[in-house]
């Protein structure tokens, strides 16, 4: 528990957020900056810690959840972009943030090509994971977005082809090449070492402008802690998003060889309120099931609250299963499930 | 003593009537609401209904085949929130969810925002910009500009 934090970080959402509009803060007609945030208060009925890079626990919470970001844009010519963004990842201290891209883009006629630090595109939401303010839930659903242990970003290059195919349909398609790279994941206590040595994937999008549907592909070959045993991942993920009236629709799948997960969440709009509930599943890897009912309400254009409730089960029965968990229950003598209540506020400047 | 002149409007029934104008001519444009996409550059062609809500949710940003730039108001505007309610039925803030996850995706960049329901700096910046487009109640848009499409309810 880290209270003077937490009222750090909102006195800094309710400061910055004061500008007139999602516009970024024009330094010069050229160079923006721009940035988003969230913080919670989250509690569950459970002593083992729940969630990856989160670990919410029975002991009230304050900073299981926050996030702050800033994003620079600077337009070098009229196809040269260098872009930076530097995140507070719930997992950060304040005083060692992480850079989560640091790219630089080249528009040649459809063609976009980057090169540095970049997000990986395999979810819906994987590529605008830690801005709450752009999707209804407080957290996207962790049986999908928790598949790769967290990992966000790769070190590498991509290109993108996007087509209008009419006037209401467009395509991307993005295939993308990391680099070897070690990723550092704390679990309690324990230090986790993941190191790639191939990274390479396509994503693709087919969108309208009240849908869109999206494929994603990647192979990494990868050990733990410097292990002798390699092993290779070859993930598919699919999902869709369909706005329709004042309902949202969305669902994706994500499949491996040691794992198949996924979720379907609908939300229903009535001017600044947003109810939604998602139900999602996890197999094999992660065998557990949630259903997450929640309300978000809109303070202001670019200020929104979240009121949430979420079930959480393990669905096996073998000893020492731990779901989404980050250790077995059995350790903290606990029972597999959760009950998890958060009041979370979310912004964008 | 100077004994001051008193002014043309402050009698109260006078300023009672210019108040009651003001509120008019502030909200007159609500009652038949249609907004003109325009630009104020000749040479960009006609839109459908379906491209200016590809180009309005940022899923496009090309016309022509040539990159646009897109204008857009405050968040408090009364412009802002009519118009996206007309054109998808969305809030502003809901609209603002959906920039944000392109901003901060790096797929698009976020539009340029005209302060205070000032339409005469809009057709400025268009006009310095030849490549941008922007959206105004119909009645307040110049003659001489190039009208994209005219966005009205019930479409």
């Amino acid at each position: 528990m880290n209270f003077p934090k937490h009222i750090i970080s909102s006195i800094i959402a309710l400061t910055l957020t004061s500008t007139p509009a999602l516009a970024a803060i024009e330094i010069t007609p050229d160079f923006n900056l721009s940035g988003f945030g969230s913080t919670s208060i989250a509690k569950s009925d459970n002593k083992t810690p729940l969630y990856l890079n989160r670990e919410i626990t029975d002991d009230t919470c304050y900073d299981c959840d926050t996030i702050f970001g800033i994003q620079l844009d600077y337009d070098i010519t009229d196809d040269l972009a260098a872009s930076l963004q530097w995140v507070k990842r719930p997992q950060d201290e304040w005083s060692d943030p992480e850079v989560e891209w640091a790219y630089l883009s080249y528009d040649i006629s459809d063609l976009t090509v980057r090169g540095g630090r970049l997000r990986l595109p395999l979810f819906l939401a994987s590529q605008y994971y830690y801005v709450s303010q752009a999707y209804y839930w407080s957290r996207p659903p962790q049986e999908v977005y928790d598949s790769i242990a967290g990992i966000t970003f790769y070190d590498g290059g991509d290109i993108t082809w996007k087509r209008d195919l009419s006037d209401e349909l467009s395509l991307s398609v993005n295939p993308f090449y990391g680099s070897n790279r070690t990723y550092s994941i704390e679990i309690t206590d324990i230090k986790v070492d993941i190191e790639t040595d191939l990274l390479i994937g396509l994503a693709m999008d087919l969108s309208g402008y009240d849908y869109r549907f999206h494929y994603a592909y990647m192979r990494s070959k990868y050990n733990v802690n410097g292990g002798d045993t390699t092993t290779t991942l070859n993930l598919h993920s699919f999902g869709y998003e369909l706005s329709w009236k004042q309902f949202q629709f969305m669902s994706e799948v994500e499949t491996d060889s040691t794992q198949t997960n996924w979720y379907v969440s609908t939300a229903y709009n009535i001017n600044d309120f947003t109810t939604y509930v998602t139900y999602a599943e996890g197999h094999q890897a992660i065998p557990s099931q949630s259903i997450t009912p929640g309300v978000r309400y809109d303070i202001t254009p670019t200020i929104s609250v979240n009121l949430e409730y979420q079930y959480e089960n393990i669905t096996s029965n073998e000893p020492f299963s731990q779901g989404l968990f980050v250790l077995p229950p059995e350790l903290y003598s606990e029972k597999k499930d959760a009950n998890l209540v958060t009041f979370m506020v979310n912004f964008i400047f | 003593m100077n004994k001051k002149k008193p002014s043309m409007l402050t009698s109260p029934p006078q300023t009672l009537l210019l108040l009651w104008f003001t509120f008019i001519s502030t909200f007159a444009y609500a009652e038949d609401t249609k907004f003109a996409v325009f630009s104020m550059n000749p040479d960009l062609p006609k839109i459908s209904n379906s491209k200016v809500r590809m180009i309005y949710k940022g899923k496009t940003d090309k016309l022509n085949n040539k990159k646009i730039e897109l204008a857009d108001w405050e968040n408090n505007s009364r412009y802002k929130e009519e118009f996206y309610k007309i054109l998808l039925g969305k809030t502003v803030s809901q609209v603002n969810g959906y920039w944000a996850s392109l901003a901060f995706s790096g797929k698009a960049s976020l539009p340029h925002i005209i302060d205070g329901d000032n339409v005469d700096e809009l057709v400025s910046w268009l006009k310095e910009n030849t490549h941008g487009i922007g959206y105004a109640p119909s009645p307040l848009v110049p003659e001489d500009a190039n009208i994209l499409i005219t966005i009205e309810k019930g479409q």
